[in-house]
């Protein structure tokens, strides 16, 4: 027989197999913490609420993380569109993936840095931020305002983020943010930072062949 | 080979339904078409269509050896430079590849000729695996078919055999389409269905559903990491996306993988006749601006990316007659063409069928023919099943 034997389908026909509807992430019901966000180790020193030598340590650790990127562009076009007008620069081979094969590949520019505990117990720990105008309530304010990778300046609504796409809440005085607990973690479990990089040549086509 | 009229089952409209076939009928004209049946003698299926389905597939092997090894011809083929490593890495370690489809010429006599190869992303597979296997089923068991009568159709037991072979059995497989395309929703469900069945856990996303993360994993909606994904979706149209730069990373294992661009270009077809020249199967075929190509007489032009027969152009005595562009306007050709020499589709009453021969984990294993009503097969054709029957 050149057929098979038979053919019995487990899910389909039986009314479930629909695709996962589109869902918006975001942060919303998470746990959050108390942190200082800041520019730069004398932003943070001026601050007098660390150590000098805390400052020091915070941002030197924010910077290694910030080599761990989250997203690559293949155009700084494109990368600014969800970030900030030169907010973004070219990767060097080591601070993306180690192989000259890409092409160029740019990347958000480190804004500034975060300092705060992921629980009151543990120990202190830094987190670099970006800047981005990509989810503000004005995107053409927050970007005549922004003016490059600076970290002063926020017209628009723009906001600070995470690696890992955390939102930095900076409602209060001075340095204070809060920020939900997980940015803290050392490994962010599998936090999104970007969606929808995938389907733009498709909006209404079939991919059948 | 012949074609025999049928009288259609009074239900089977509802029956598609119910599965989710849903597209059987396309702007008020039936898609699925039961009121005729193809008829093929054991021999025809055995020694021509299988046995040279299965000879087609070890040349394509070879000729990914050839072009993944050829950075002129991965030029060519307008594959982006920053996945050339990528892809030789997903060839050399062997990623297996579940699915393709050889788009046959066949008139019943002597050896079919290879019009193109679906090696990505493949559809009208539920049509052939699984509806054209009920269709014979309920028509023998109705004596409406002679008693004996066969189908060249096993795609759906070597489907589950392929998700057995890849090991992911209580893992999980991501299944990505366009949503809103119901034959491509329908596709990734019946290969969630296969892999389930493979005891693989399936998860089906939108593929404009995937995010990024600090680490360059791919996430689903619930920034479940996907580890696996089988994705309905070409090869060039994902790295030409935003997220393109993040596939080298390499941290998805993807079906079908990266290095079946090398097939799914219609430059393969030129490959194939330098490699193997005057093989039976093959139609000369050329890239444009070989000064070869000019010797072709009558040929068919092909974009090296289309799709379903879009912007495809017929030359005869030097006069073109063009499929215009698919109904949802997509416009191919920007990265090159080949001419292929013209091999007209035999005509059985009017009906101009084309053979859709199925490779499933390297395994010549069914068919499934659409037939039009002109010389080029698009996106209308209507699917008309099949028998064998000596």
């Amino acid at each position: 027989m050149k057929r098979s034997n038979a053919v019995r389908l487990a899910v389909l026909g039986v009314g479930a197999g629909t695709l996962i509807a589109l869902e918006v992430w975001s942060n919303g019901g998470e746990e959050t913490v108390a942190a200082d966000l800041f520019g730069s180790p004398d932003h943070c020193k001026s601050s007098g609420r660390y150590a000098a030598g805390q400052c020091e340590q915070a941002y030197a650790d924010a910077s290694k993380l910030d080599e761990q990127k989250a997203v690559t562009y293949k155009s700084r076009e494109d990368c600014e569109a969800d970030f900030t007008p030169g907010g973004c620069h070219e990767a060097t081979a080591a601070g993306s993936s180690g192989s000259s094969s890409f092409g160029s590949l740019f990347v958000p520019t480190m804004a500034g840095f975060l300092v705060g505990r992921a629980l009151s117990t543990s120990a202190l720990s830094a987190e670099p931020v970006y800047r981005s105008c990509s989810q503000s309530t004005d995107p053409n304010e927050c970007r005549r305002s922004s003016g490059g990778s600076g970290f002063s300046g926020g017209g628009g609504g723009g906001g600070f983020f995470t690696r890992a796409g955390y939102r930095v809440s900076t409602a209060g005085t001075g340095s204070s943010a809060t920020v939900s607990s997980g940015a803290f973690s050392s490994a962010p479990k599998s936090a999104t930072l970007a969606r929808g990089g995938f389907g733009a040549r498709a909006a209404a086509v079939s991919a059948r062949a | 080979m012949q074609r025999i009229g049928s009288i259609e089952r009074p239900d089977w409209k509802r029956q598609a339904t119910v599965l989710g076939f849903d597209y059987n009928t396309v702007d008020g004209k039936p898609y699925w078409d039961e009121t005729a049946y193809y008829r093929f003698s054991l021999a025809q299926i055995e020694t021509d269509l299988e046995a040279t389905t299965q000879e087609l597939i070890g040349m394509c092997y070879q000729a990914v050896e050839h072009i993944a090894g050829s950075e002129p011809l991965l030029r060519r083929f307008a594959i982006p430079e920053f996945a050339w490593d990528y892809l030789r890495r997903s060839w050399r370690r062997q990623d297996k590849d579940l699915y393709g489809r050889f788009d046959l010429r066949y008139d019943g006599k002597g050896p079919p000729k290879l019009f193109e190869f679906n090696a990505d992303t493949p559809t009208a597979l539920f049509e052939a695996a699984v509806f054209q296997w009920q269709w014979l089923e309920q028509r023998l068991a109705a004596g409406a078919l002679p008693a004996g009568a066969d189908q060249f159709n096993s795609i759906h037991e070597r489907l589950i055999a392929a998700f057995q072979g890849l090991g992911l059995a209580g893992r999980t497989l991501h299944l990505a389409a366009l949503s809103e395309h119901p034959e491509d929703r329908l596709t990734v469900e019946y290969m969630a269905d296969c892999a389930s069945q493979a005891g693989v856990t399936t998860k089906l996303i939108a593929i404009a559903d995937i995010g990024v993360t600090a680490d360059h994993r791919f996430t689903d909606p619930e920034d479940e990491v996907v580890a696996h994904l089988f994705k309905l979706y070409p090869w060039e149209w994902l790295l030409a996306d935003p997220f393109g730069a993040e596939l080298p990373r390499d941290q998805t294992a993807i079906f079908e993988p990266i290095w079946k661009m090398t097939l799914s270009n219609k430059g393969l077809l030129a490959v194939l006749w330098e490699m193997f020249p005057d093989h039976a199967a093959l139609l000369p075929a050329y890239f444009e601006d070989d000064p070869r190509a000019e010797t072709l007489g009558d040929y068919v032009r092909k974009p090296l990316l289309g799709r379903e027969g879009s912007n495809i152009e017929l030359v005869r005595r030097g006069v073109a007659k063009r499929q215009p562009a698919a109904s949802d306007d997509q416009v191919y050709g920007s990265e090159g063409y080949v001419r292929q020499a013209l091999a007209t589709l035999p005509e059985f009453a009017g009906n101009y069928p084309v053979i859709g021969s199925w490779v499933v984990a390297g395994h010549s294993c069914g068919i499934g023919i659409r037939e039009e009503d002109q010389l080029i097969t698009s996106n209308t054709a209507r699917f008309v099943p099949h028998i064998i029957l000596d």
